[in-house]
C-alpha cells in the first residue's frame, strides 16, 4: 500500500547500461534482466488468459471470485468500513471521530459501523454470497440498502416515518375482531426520544397470524435505542434480545418457510423465516442452524440453538419481527417468562 | 516494460487482471485512484523544490519515482515526502464533499481509502513518507545521528504495532490476514530500503 519515492541516484552501473543501449548493440541480457523479463512475459500471460476468461465465460470467474473474496475478505466489509470514513469526513465530524473510525476500519474491520444509528441491519458482501435462497436475498438486499439509506434517517423529516399499511382481514370474522381490537391498540406508544430511523413502528400491529414466542427467556435488551454494549454509542436496537444458555432451542415464531440462513460478523449464524400475512422473522447470533433455506418449518418447531455468535457479549438469541418490510417491536408478540 | 518513463512490472499486470475481472466493489479502483492522486502530490513537490524523475515504476504494491541527479535537500526531501499523504487529504475532502452533495457511495469509498492510505503513509517507519518525513526534519533540527537513531526506533515500533495488531484480527476474526500481510510487508520493505541504503552510501 505504500506509494512513495525512492530516491536512488543514478548510479555510474546504470549509467555505462545505458550506454550500451544507446550504442545499438544488443548486449547480453543480464541474469536480472532476463529473470525481469520472464516475469513479465508470465505475468501478461496471465492478464490475458483472465482478461478471455472474463469474457468467454463470466460465471466461472464469478464463482472463483466468490471464493477468493470469501478467503481475503473473512467476512469483514471493507467497503463500508472504509464508506464511513468518508461520511464522517463528509458529515463534518470531528478528528477524533474519524481517526476512530479508521482505528474501527483497521483493527476491527469486521464490526458493524454506525452509520447513523443503523446496527445490525448490516451485512457484508459474505454474507450476500452465503445466503442460497432465491427470495431471501431480496430481503438482504433490502438491508444492505436499509444501511446505506440510513444517513438520509437523520434529517427530521424522517420523524414522520410512513405507517404500515393497513393489515388485511383474511375472513370476516376477523375483520370484526380487527376492528375491535384496533379500537383499543391503535394508540401509538408514548414516544419521547429521538426520532425513530426509517422502517420502524412502534405500534401493537396485528399480524393476522397464530404466533408463539422463539424461546422462553429473560428480554436482556429490549427493541430501540440503547447504548450498544460493544461499540459504546447510543445505537438503535431493531429487535430484541433473549437471554439463555448456548444450545437452548429456538422455536419458529409462526408455520412459515425458510428463506435465508447465513453467517455474518455482526450477527453471527442466523436464520430467516417467511410467514403468512407479510411477516417475517430473524433469529441471530446462534450457535446451531438446523434448517436450511427452503425448508418448510411449522410454528414451534426447534429451528436452531442459542448461541454467541457474531458481535455479542454473552448467548442470547437475537430475535425481530417485520410486517411487509417495517421492523415492529418483538416484545408484543412474546409471552413473558 | 518501459514506455516512455513509465516502467511496468509483472506484479502491475497481475493487478490489473485482478482489478478488471474480480472487483465488483470498486475497492481496487478507488484504491488506483488514491494511489495515483498521491503520487501525483509527490511529483508536484518534486518538481517545485528541482528534483528529477528518472522514471516512474508500476508495482503491484503501487507506484514508485525513481530520482534521478542530485539528492534533494533535507526541506526538499521533507516538502517532496510529505506532498503525498497531503494531496491524498486534500483527495479524502474532496471526495466526501462530493459524496455529501449526493456523488453516492463510490465517493465516500474514496474519501476513506484516500484518507487511510495518507494515514498509513505518514507512519514514522522508514519505507514510508512518514518516516522519511521525519528524517530529513530531525536532521535540520538535530543531527544526521539523532535522525537515524529516532527513525531506526520509530520504524521497529511501527512494524512491530502494525504485526501485532495484525495477529489480533487474525485471531480475532478467525483467519482475516490482510493487516499483518501489510504489517510483514512493511517489514521486508524495510530491509529492502536498508539495502539500497547500503549500497548507495557503503560504510
Amino acid at each position: 500500500m505504500q506509494t512513495g519515492y525512492r530516491a536512488r541516484t543514478a548510479r555510474p552501473r546504470s549509467a555505462a547500461r545505458m550506454k550500451t543501449k544507446r550504442s545499438g548493440k544488443t548486449a547480453a541480457l543480464g541474469k536480472k534482466e532476463k529473470r525481469r523479463m520472464i516475469q513479465l512475459i508470465i505475468c501478461a500471460g496471465i492478464f490475458l488468459v483472465m482478461v478471455a476468461a472474463k469474457i468467454v465465460y463470466p460465471a466461472g470467474i464469478d464463482r472463483v471470485r466468490g471464493d477468493i473474496m470469501g478467503v481475503i475478505t473473512q467476512d469483514v466489509d471493507y467497503k463500508a468500513a472504509f464508506s464511513s470514513i468518508g461520511r464522517a469526513i463528509g458529515e463534518g465530524g470531528g478528528v477524533t471521530d474519524v481517526l476512530s473510525r479508521v482505528y474501527v476500519a483497521v483493527v476491527h474491520p469486521g464490526r458493524t459501523v454506525a452509520v447513523s444509528g443503523v446496527t445490525e441491519g448490516f451485512l457484508s458482501e459474505q454474507d450476500y454470497l452465503s445466503t442460497s435462497a432465491g427470495d431471501g436475498s431480496a430481503i438482504l438486499n433490502r438491508r444492505v440498502n436499509r444501511v446505506f439509506d440510513a444517513s438520509a434517517a437523520s434529517s427530521p423529516e424522517a420523524a414522520q416515518q410512513p405507517e404500515a399499511e393497513p393489515i388485511q382481514a383474511s375472513s370476516e370474522s376477523e375483520t370484526a375482531e380487527i376492528t375491535h381490537l384496533s379500537a383499543v391498540i391503535e394508540v401509538e406508544p408514548a414516544y419521547s426520544g429521538p426520532a425513530l430511523p426509517d422502517g420502524v413502528s412502534l405500534k401493537h400491529e396485528l399480524l393476522g397470524i397464530t404466533f408463539t414466542s422463539p424461546l422462553k427467556g429473560e428480554i436482556s435488551s429490549p427493541f430501540g435505542y440503547r447504548e450498544h454494549p460493544v461499540d459504546g454509542g447510543e445505537k438503535f436496537h431493531y429487535g430484541i434480545d433473549l437471554a439463555a444458555d448456548t444450545g437452548a432451542a429456538v422455536g419458529a415464531f409462526a408455520d412459515g418457510k425458510v428463506i435465508a440462513v447465513g453467517d455474518s460478523s455482526s450477527l453471527g449464524k442466523y436464520l430467516e423465516i417467511e410467514h403468512a400475512g407479510g411477516v417475517t422473522t430473524l433469529y441471530a447470533h446462534c450457535s446451531k442452524i438446523c434448517v436450511s433455506a427452503g425448508q418448510s418449518v411449522a410454528m414451534g418447531s426447534k429451528v436452531a440453538e442459542v448461541g454467541n455468535t457474531g458481535i455479542s457479549t454473552g448467548p442470547h438469541l437475537h430475535f425481530e419481527v417485520h410486517l411487509n418490510g417495517i421492523y415492529l417491536n418483538p416484545a408484543w408478540y412474546l409471552t413473558t417468562v | 516494460m518501459t514506455l516512455g518513463r513509465i516502467q511496468i512490472t509483472g506484479g502491475f499486470l497481475l493487478l490489473l487482471s485482478l482489478l478488471f475481472c474480480f472487483d465488483r466493489q470498486h475497492l481496487l479502483a478507488c484504491f488506483l485512484v488514491a494511489a495515483a492522486l498521491h503520487e501525483a502530490g509527490h511529483l508536484l513537490a518534486l518538481r517545485c523544490v528541482g528534483g528529477k524523475v528518472r522514471c516512474l515504476r508500476l508495482t503491484a504494491l503501487g507506484a514508485e519515482m525513481v530520482l534521478d541527479g542530485r539528492r534533494l535537500s533535507y526541506w526538499g526531501e521533507l516538502a517532496a515526502a510529505l506532498a503525498g499523504p497531503g494531496a491524498g487529504f486534500l483527495g479524502a475532502y474532496a471526495g466526501a464533499l462530493w459524496g455529501a452533495r449526493g456523488g453516492g457511495e463510490a465517493a465516500y469509498l474514496f474519501s476513506g481509502i484516500s484518507f487511510i492510505l495518507s494515514v498509513f503513509n505518514l507512519l514514522p517507519a522508514r519505507s514510508l513518507d512518514g518516516g522519511r518525513a521525519l528524517f530529513s526534519l530531525l536532521a535540520l533540527l538535530f543531527s544526521l545521528r539523532t535522525a537515524e537513531l529516532v527513525c531506526r526506533v520509530s520504524t521497529v515500533t511501527v512494524i512491530g504495532i502494525v504485526c501485532l495488531f495484525g495477529v489480533f484480527l487474525l485471531v480475532i476474526s478467525r483467519g482475516n490476514f490482510t493487516l499483518l500481510a501489510v504489517g510483514l510487508w512493511l517489514l521486508a520493505s524495510d530491509r529492502r530500503e536498508k539495502k539500497v541504503v547500503k549500497r548507495a552510501y557503503p560504510r
